[in-house]
């Protein structure tokens, strides 16, 4: 019996060893399940009472809450409020484009990219964008907001910083909320707070002894603001501080510099320092879309990675054959850049001669951004915008700015009459 | 036990003294009683997708008899849903999610372990054809290790079985651009030529992907008049004159009060729901929910509890629970209920193949004071004798359901979305919506092409064109997953639903039977993770009423004999060897 119990000691352990790791293995902490009341929950589900889904009360009190402006169609005026730099909405040829694409693909592409959704015209205008700009990989987005929002989204995570100028676009910023990095704000083109800013971040480096990655989001042209951005500088503090640059093209692709290559250009940057840029087909290509291009490293992981690419129907294919043949016309005539460069200019100057106003926008810049030099705020704007529909000048406001943008085809006449409408327009006020 | 401490629900499945379960099942028989059922002892046991212990009948309970009823909706959707005088029938829920095998199960775990290690074996003897990033040098790597590593060593072998150019109109048959791939999966090639497959891929599910017709003339019409694009945003003079009628249109078709329509679909989703949600807000989403639905949830800043899929019993516990305790981490014994409690659950789930059990969660809706968002992304138009989705389909109130939302993608063959609900909330989403602010309008030929469409499903047109589309997808669906049962492949979901995925379980078979599939010229979709859970990886088929019951059996033949040859006759479930005649398949009624 001893014999047998000392030999066999050793199997006893192992197998109680072996049995003891697979308890603890399964063995689950019980729930503590805490008993409700039941007459007290049902006093609190009788008593819930829910806010109303929406409340409009306090809304409408703030500004006059603008609904919906239908498109002007009266003959003599001035749409100003639309994108239509390159004066394609009007173009004919590209309505005969887009009829023979819808003969031949139908409407809607019905299904996301990767289910059969790819359209050889997607991949001849991703191509075509790639090839423009010399560029490796370009991605497809069917709407231009969720481009940008969808692209930072796909890079930045929780642990990364994001250093962004304070009037970047709305639709940053929702990229920043799906992205939850931590955002730090520089002010408007401010490279010495940027630097600041910057080495803060480092200190902190430093202390965690970590290195964090950084983005910078910048855009061409400021949507808010029609200032360029200083993309040397900014090129070179990125370096400096090992820094990827996303920068967002949808007001200077297919405006800026000789050949309508956008902002790097403009500034005869070299393109491959620019980690991505994101741009719209909404404003030069006069469709519906956006892009993102870069090397195909970086622009890849967005065919899995980008949301709004990846889990969105494709867009329809007219639209992007629409936008592939306006890309060939830019090719075709390169001189109908510096005609619109030209009107731009000469706007601003126009624009110089009212003393009331300040023109917040660079000269160069189709997008035209001016507001009030005295106490200008957001009644007196809205007056103004009123003011100007009523005499047949359509334009846009945000906050107290009024917007508007340059149309490559527009007269001196029509110019003196936009800054004669700013002029008495202030009178009324 | 003291009388104040009682299980509200649990294990032991004791429904708490006025559960929504019962209430459902004391009007389920009310109603029966009133409308002359005969039905005065009522099964305790299958009543509205419960058992009478509390239990719900739901996924893998239910997948032998498969039938397990629904009432129909409350008394105020009954009456509002009178079909020419006479009273439908409560929908019958026939849905099934046949669990596989546990010898199955293992061989999916192992299969996808073989295929990791073979990746890292791989990636140690062949380095990426990637190009290094240029002046990049010292800079933190952009991606991580393990998501580089997947898409370029797992994903890349069996790239090919997705994004496949196409060109032509996706419509029944599409055409597909051949490629090769000389590098196992880097770089891919054009080879000129062409094939056509039947398409089993896209979500054209009434048929209106179409070149011409009245649809598509209809918006070549309006590209003249309007142009490509409006160029300005819909708040700020990017509204013309389709956009309006459109809307008109669409919140008549669907029995609401207004609509608002948006230019993508996916952007509906994202960019409303931050506009009525904020911190102190709760919302309880099905957990097989979109990306879209995920991401507008996300950036609206609410607390988000997931159910689990179309779990009504689930969802109610959650309900009672965050009614009971409130907000998290308040001071103590101080409690502070929720501001407002959402609702979000899908029409039909694009992976699942399901359709939401509407009725029992329109009732929980009302008991507990919640709002509910259904998106019917993929069942309007492809649900329902009107084609009007889930709320046609279960005759319920669309009134009921404060928010309705949908895409123009799928049925109508265009692009976009919509949300329709009460007047005060889409006022209050023009004013605000981010979509309707800084967003381009819709393209105008894209709101042409759905106005015509509504106005065919509408019978405005003086056809009956759509009825005829509507009924044909129905007869095909039936037809279609009835053949499936028979050959012995796992189909799940709803009989009703034009989405059917067929489980396949390993990554590697899923790439094989799209291969061969398309040898076959038929094109279909292989979905795995991240889209499904893990080891459930399967080739899903979306139906359309463009098929002809020629191009079905074609599909289900060589379907029959790619399962075989591959293995994929998984179904446990007797089979019923009546062949199925087309033509006299009841439809609704």
């Amino acid at each position: 019996m001893n014999k047998i119990l000392q030999g066999n000691l050793f199997d006893f352990l192992i197998g109680f060893v072996i049995i003891g790791v697979c308890f603890l293995l399964t063995y689950k902490k019980k729930k503590v399940i805490k008993l409700m009341d039941i007459p007290l929950l049902n006093k609190r589900i009788l008593e819930y009472k829910p806010e109303p889904l929406v409340n409009d009360t306090e809304a409408s009190l703030l500004t006059r809450a603008i609904m919906e402006s239908p498109m002007p169609t009266s003959a003599g005026c001035l749409n100003l409020a639309k994108i239509n730099y390159m004066d394609l909405l009007n173009n004919t040829v590209l309505r005969d484009k887009a009829e023979q694409c819808i003969r031949t693909y139908g409407v809607g592409s019905c299904g996301p990219r990767g289910f059969y959704g790819t359209i050889d015209v997607h991949l001849d205008l991703e191509n075509k964008i790639a090839e423009f700009l010399g560029l490796e990989e370009t991605v497809l987005y069917s709407y231009g907001f969720s481009t940008i929002s969808s692209a930072i989204g796909a890079y930045c995570k929780k642990n990364d910083y994001i250093f962004c100028d304070e009037e970047i676009c709305f639709a940053s910023l929702q990229g920043f909320l799906a992205s939850r990095s931590t955002v730090i704000y520089f002010k408007h083109n401010n490279m010495e707070d940027l630097e600041k800013k910057l080495e803060e971040v480092k200190q902190t480096e430093k202390l965690k002894n970590k290195t964090f990655r950084k983005f910078l989001v910048i855009e061409g042209i400021y949507m808010k603001t029609g200032q360029i951005c200083p993309l040397p500088e900014l090129v070179e503090i990125s370096k400096k501080h090992k820094m990827r640059i996303f920068l967002n093209e949808t007001h200077s692709f297919g405006i800026l510099g000789k050949t309508g290559r956008g902002v790097t250009e403009y500034f005869d940057v070299d393109r491959s320092e620019i980690d991505m840029i994101m741009g719209s087909l909404e404003t030069s290509l006069a469709s519906v879309g956006g892009f993102c291009v870069g090397r195909s490293l970086v622009i890849e992981h967005q065919r899995l990675s980008g949301l709004g690419y990846c889990f969105s129907a494709s867009l329809p294919p007219f639209l992007s054959y629409v936008s592939l043949c306006a890309i060939e016309m830019f090719e075709d005539n390169p001189s109908m850049f510096s005609k619109l460069q030209a009107v731009s200019i000469k706007m601003h100057e126009s624009l110089g001669k009212l003393d009331d106003f300040l023109i917040v926008s660079d000269a160069i810049s189709p997008l035209k951004v001016i507001t009030l030099k005295k106490d200008a705020n957001v009644e007196k704007t809205d007056k103004i915008y009123d003011f100007c529909a009523n005499n047949g000048v359509f334009v846009l406001k945000i906050d107290d700015r009024i917007l508007f943008h340059v149309n490559i085809g527009m007269k001196d006449e029509e110019i003196e009459r936009i800054v004669d409408t700013f002029s008495k327009a202030v009178e009324v006020v | 036990m003291s009388p104040i401490f009682q299980k509200g629900y649990g294990d032991d499945g004791e429904v708490g003294d006025n559960s929504v379960t019962e209430v459902l099942n004391g009007l389920n028989i009310e109603n029966h009683k009133r409308y002359g059922y005969d039905t005065p002892k009522y099964s305790p046991t299958l009543l509205n997708g419960y058992l009478k212990n509390g239990k719900v009948a739901c996924r893998f309970k239910n997948h032998l008899n498969g039938h397990v009823l629904s009432s129909s909706s409350d008394e105020d959707s009954i009456r509002n849903g009178l079909v020419n005088g006479h009273l439908p029938r409560p929908r019958v829920i026939n849905e099934s999610f046949e669990p596989p095998s546990f010898l199955t199960s293992c061989l999916t775990q192992l299969g996808f372990y073989i295929l990791m290690f073979l990746g890292y074996i791989s990636q140690a003897i062949f380095p990426p054809k990637v190009a290094k990033e240029e002046n990049r040098d010292g800079y933190p790597p952009l991606y991580d290790r393990f998501s580089s590593f997947y898409s370029r060593y797992v994903y890349r072998r069996i790239k090919d079985c997705w994004n496949y150019p196409i060109c032509s109109v996706p419509g029944a048959e599409i055409v597909l651009k051949n490629r090769i791939t000389r590098d196992s999966g880097w770089t891919f090639e054009f080879t000129g030529e062409k094939t056509k497959c039947l398409n089993l891929g896209s979500y054209n599910y009434l048929g209106f992907a179409e070149p011409n017709g009245p649809c598509a003339e209809f918006a070549i019409e309006s590209l003249h008049k309007y142009g490509v694009s409006t160029g300005a945003t819909r708040q700020q003079y990017g509204t013309c004159d389709l956009h309006v009628e459109l809307e008109k249109l669409t919140a008549e078709f669907l029995g609401t009060e207004d609509a608002i329509t948006f230019g993508m679909g996916f952007a509906t989703n994202a960019l409303n729901i931050p506009t009525f949600l904020s911190s102190g807000c709760l919302v309880l989403s099905d957990e097989k929910n979109h990306a879209s639905l995920i991401l507008g949830i996300k950036l609206s800043g609410a607390t988000v509890k997931v159910f689990k899929h179309n779990n009504v019993q689930h969802l109610e516990k959650l309900l009672k629970e965050n009614i009971y305790y409130g907000q998290p981490n308040q001071p103590k014994d101080h409690y502070k209920p929720w501001r407002k409690i959402l609702i979000v659950v899908e029409g039909v789930y694009s992976m699942e193949g399901s359709i939401v059990h509407l009725p029992d969660i329109i009732a929980l809706k009302k008991k507990y004071k919640a709002y509910l968002y259904l998106d019917e992304a993929h069942s309007i138009g492809a649900l329902g004798k009107h084609g009007r989705g889930v709320v046609d389909y279960f005759h319920c109130n669309p009134k009921d359901i404060d928010i309705l939302m949908g895409t123009f993608t799928k049925s109508f063959g265009s692009a976009g979305g919509y949300i329709a609900g009460s007047k005060k909330f889409i006022s209050f989403l023009r004013k605000h919506s981010y979509a309707a602010k800084y967003a381009t309008a819709m393209a105008p030929p894209v709101a042409a092409q759905i106005i015509a469409v509504l106005k065919i499903l509408m019978n405005k047109d003086g056809t009956n064109e759509g009825q005829k589309r509507i009924m044909q997808l129905a007869r095909n669906t039936r037809y279609f997953r009835r053949r499936l049962a028979q050959i012995g492949v796992i189909a799940y979901g709803n009989q009703d639903s034009p989405v059917v995925p067929i489980l396949g379980y390993l990554y590697s078979k899923i790439a094989m039977v799209v291969r061969t599939l398309i040898e076959h010229k038929i094109a279909t979709v292989g979905v795995g993770y991240p889209a499904t859970p893990f080891l459930e990886a399967r080739i899903r088929i979306c139906l359309s009423a463009a098929h002809t019951k020629e191009q079905l059996d074609y599909a289900l033949d060589i379907i029959e004999k790619v399962a075989d040859q591959i293995g994929l006759k998984y179904s446990r479930k007797p089979r019923d060897p009546k062949p199925i005649d087309y033509d006299t398949i009841e439809l609704y009624d």
